[in-house]
């Protein structure tokens, strides 16, 4: 099948409208419109019945303690929006500087950072997860960041980010052993180009085309992982709203007010959707410019053949 | 086409290894047993360390203890004693053995067990939270800081009888040996250095011990040779499901009998759906957070604890958040506790006057004042709870962060102050009375030397809270002790504040229609009597 053909009207702007509905969203709950209540105060009066259901003043209804839903919705798209951005970028610079450095020095070092990153990629991640987020410590404070006022959020996104960098690594490995031997690259260092120059210019940029996929999924992945700390209860602490412990309180009202779970369901889909498409759109796009097929399924190859 | 065939293939096996696999994981069952849910799993099968309801509510069953208070009436029966006497200056007790008494693995019960028993909660070298009701016990200190290997004042005149002798007279002594953590234990099974006891418990109580499969249930059988005869229900099953929906689901399939609670937002719907399966009894049980009385900054700062005690909206807590069971609280003793002063009004919310002592304490608009570490043990509707209270105190500028941990770490940080390296300055807690005496409640919680896991956890300290407590211990005239007790709690409440008071329980219990036999129970769905019912077919 042509690589072109699938690049459908649909996967172009469906990851596009959810990934932006989500951008907006948190950027809102961010900017603190003025038209948004506050997240963490009910706007019912004291003694009024709540959860009251989706209607004019608040358009999502409430949850159990009188809080606009909708209000909480947004802010925790931040929260999600936050961790995951965080997490996967600290898991970029793990992996790819990792992968890289494997893939150039070859040998010995290779060989040491492949079995790194194997290890890495054998822990049984959802396990670690809830130990890690259990047991440890809360930072306080953080080097060149000063005091941090969320610090479970803070230590959501180090645990997922030092997670999370196995595959990424494998990836950028595999890209830069590819890239090496692509003939531009060879053509840059045979006119004169000293090493710093072909890694920086030619190597890295080809070298992490495959890997950008790979990172758009993973936004959605800790999204997802984000919700699910919470949703245990051991994620981001109340009253700061997330997805996961939305849905969770929502739980016990399933069957008798059920837009209090719903609705975090539907944006916490909605969001994973999107980052997955967004990759799949990447991985498109790079096809189309290259006019060859899968490019991250061929870059993939090697570390599969090995 | 063949990938889908294989996927299609590999889904139908996952979910046939999952219908296993719930197969297997499901107890047994039959219509003869009945099933019961425990919210999580018990913390101990020991009855000497049990200290939260779900240890007690499974273990009361299979021991008995001397005495027991009648969980209807509370007044105190017979169970291993079948008589006993009180000197006239209340400082000799003499009970007797029934006869024909045995525990679960044949051997007769005698005199020797109840003193290994008792001596045994007083064990300087495995400390239990019951240590406290052997004080009055000549030679009890002595025993407890090592000095003597026996307790002096614990008596076997003969097989079958069994003599306390007291310091000073103790009011609540019967009472207090009515708890489970006063149970009678075979001492040829718990003196056994490598404690098979813990997963294997053995008593002489209705029911014994079958079979525990680790966070799925537990199982009891009736018990043959209970005096008396064996229980009507041949089979316990204690489930634990920790999902409220889930086990409402159960429930409302048939596959279980007594729930303990009701998911939030359940309540309203329930009368008309479980009609008169639904059950409201009003027990001897508050709700409070305790407040860290040996950590700044609630430390020595009663106007910090008046300010917070005064920004709580407890009508709105109890009638709207907790869907209308509770009622607000007016002091410590819930309603039905002897003692109860009715003429003690429910505490307000006056945000004013928060805001005042709030200032008078240094920290006016909560300027200085560090977020407080409030713990709770995971449940979505205590959740619900702290938030709430987290919502109220935010009004006045009291900050609060919320951290949450399963019911034993829970405990732990409970009895030792601090989480995770933090200092803990407040903790939700529901307090049952284990004994139906204010002494429960007060005695235990406020009295300066039971500090920690002995049940003082917010380490309340005050000489003339202490010496009422004692001299309410002490006497022998009812109603001087009432009164006494009345003015330990204005000075706890109303002058220090001790702690954040919140409400009154109703405990709120769906009890299947096969179940008879079960009436109203002051002392709360974990105290069941379970010999006493039946069930239909």
């Amino acid at each position: 099948m042509p690589a072109v053909s699938r690049l459908s009207p649909f996967t172009r702007v469906l990851p596009i409208v959810l990934v932006g509905a989500l951008l907006i969203a948190a950027s809102l709950s961010i900017l603190k419109v003025s038209w948004l209540p506050d997240p963490e105060v009910p706007i019912l009066l004291p003694g009024e019945k709540s959860p009251a259901p989706p209607g004019p003043g608040h358009w999502l209804g409430t949850d159990a303690l009188g809080r606009d839903l909708l209000a909480r919705l947004l802010a925790g798209a931040s929260t999600s929006l936050a961790v995951a951005l965080a997490a996967t970028l600290l898991s970029l610079i793990i992996g790819v500087g990792i992968g890289s450095v494997a893939g150039l020095s070859g040998g010995r070092t290779d060989a040491f950072l492949m079995r790194v990153t194997d290890l890495f990629l054998a822990l049984p991640g959802p396990l670690i997860l809830i130990a890690v987020m259990a047991a440890a410590p809360e930072p306080r404070t953080l080097p060149f960041l000063g005091t941090t006022a969320e610090p479970a959020l803070v230590l959501c996104f180090l645990v997922l980010g030092f997670l999370g960098w196995g595959d990424l690594a494998r990836m950028a490995r595999a890209g830069v052993l590819e890239a090496r031997q692509l003939e531009f690259v060879q053509a840059a260092r045979a006119s004169g180009a000293g090493p710093a120059r072909v890694l920086g210019l030619h190597l890295i940029p080809q070298a992490l085309r495959p890997v950008w996929i790979l990172a758009s999924a993973g936004v959605g992945t800790n999204i997802l992982a984000e919700s699910w700390l919470s949703f245990l209860g051991i994620g981001v602490h109340p009253p700061r709203p997330s997805w996961g412990s939305m849905i969770s309180s929502g739980t016990q009202y399933l069957l008798t007010e059920p837009w209090m779970c719903i609705f975090p369901g539907v944006a916490l889909t909605l969001s994973v959707l999107g980052f997955h498409l967004l990759g799949d759109f990447i991985n498109d796009r790079q096809a189309v410019r290259q006019g060859g097929g899968d490019v991250g399924r061929q870059a993939a190859a090697p570390v599969l053949a090995r | 086409m063949r990938r889908i065939i294989l996927r299609v293939l590999s889904l139908g096996l996952c979910a046939g290894a999952l219908v296993l696999a719930a197969a297997c994981a499901r107890a047994p069952e039959g219509r003869d047993s009945l099933r019961v849910r425990l919210r999580h799993e018990p913390a101990t099968l020991d009855p000497a360390l049990a200290n939260d309801v779900t240890s007690t509510g499974v273990l009361g069953p299979i021991f008995d203890s001397l005495v027991r208070t009648d969980p209807e009436t509370l007044e105190i029966r017979p169970d291993l004693a079948s008589s006993w006497e009180i000197s006239d200056d209340g400082l000799v007790y003499t009970f007797h053995l029934r006869e024909g008494a045995r525990f679960h693995h044949g051997r007769p019960v005698d005199a020797q067990d109840v003193v290994f028993s008792l001596t045994r909660l007083a064990d300087p070298e495995r400390p239990t939270p019951a240590a406290e009701i052997l004080e009055p016990v000549i030679g009890s200190a002595a025993f407890r800081e090592g000095r003597e290997t026996g307790i002096e004042g614990l008596e076997t005149p003969d097989d079958k009888t069994v003599r306390l002798r007291l310091e000073h007279p103790y009011a609540p002594l019967l009472a207090r040996l009515s708890a489970v953590s006063a149970s009678i234990v075979p001492r040829d099974i718990y003196n056994d250095p490598d404690e098979k006891y813990l997963r294997n418990p053995v008593g002489s109580g209705p029911y014994r011990f079958a079979e525990w499969r680790a966070a799925q249930w537990l199982r009891l059988e009736s018990f043959e040779d209970y005096p008396g005869g064996a229980p009507a229900i041949p089979r316990l099953e204690f489930r634990v499901i920790t999902d409220l929906p889930a086990a409402l689901a159960e429930f409302r399939r048939g596959e279980l009998d007594i729930l303990d609670e009701l998911p939030a937002g359940a309540l309203r719907d329930a009368p008309e759906e479980f009609g008169d399966q639904l059950q409201l009894w009003p027990i001897l049980a508050t709700t409070h957070i305790i407040m860290n009385l040996a950590a700044p900054p609630l430390a020595g700062n009663p106007q910090l604890r008046r300010a917070i005690n005064l920004a709580v909206n407890r009508k709105h807590l109890c009638e709207v958040i907790m869907e209308g069971t509770p009622q607000p609280a007016s002091g410590i003793l819930p309603p039905g506790m002897p003692g109860f002063d009715p003429q003690r009004p429910p505490l307000q919310e006056d945000l004013d006057e928060a805001r005042r002592l709030l200032a008078e304490a240094g920290y006016a608009n909560g300027d200085g004042l560090p977020p407080l570490v409030l713990l709770f043990n995971a449940n979505p509707r205590i959740q619900q709870l702290v938030e709430q209270v987290q919502i109220d105190l935010a009004r006045i500028g009291v900050r609060l962060e919320l951290r949450t941990g399963d019911q034993a770490a829970f405990l732990e940080a409970l009895s030792s102050g601090s989480w995770g390296g933090r200092t803990v300055h407040l903790v939700r807690l529901g307090w049952n009375a284990d004994y139906p005496d204010p002494d429960a409640f007060l005695g235990t919680q406020l009295l300066s030397r039971n500090a920690g896991l002995a049940g003082n956890f917010s380490r309340y300290s005050d000489p003339e809270v202490d010496a009422l407590i004692e001299e309410a211990r002490t006497s022998l005239d009812e109603r001087h002790r009432m009164e006494l007790y009345r003015k330990i709690e204005r000075l706890a409440v109303d002058r220090d504040a001790c702690w954040l008071f919140l409400y009154f329980h109703r405990d709120e219990v769906l009890v299947s229609r096969r179940v008879r036999g079960l009436r109203p129970l002051v002392t709360g769905d974990t105290t069941i009597p379970f010999e006493k019912l039946s069930l239909d077919d």
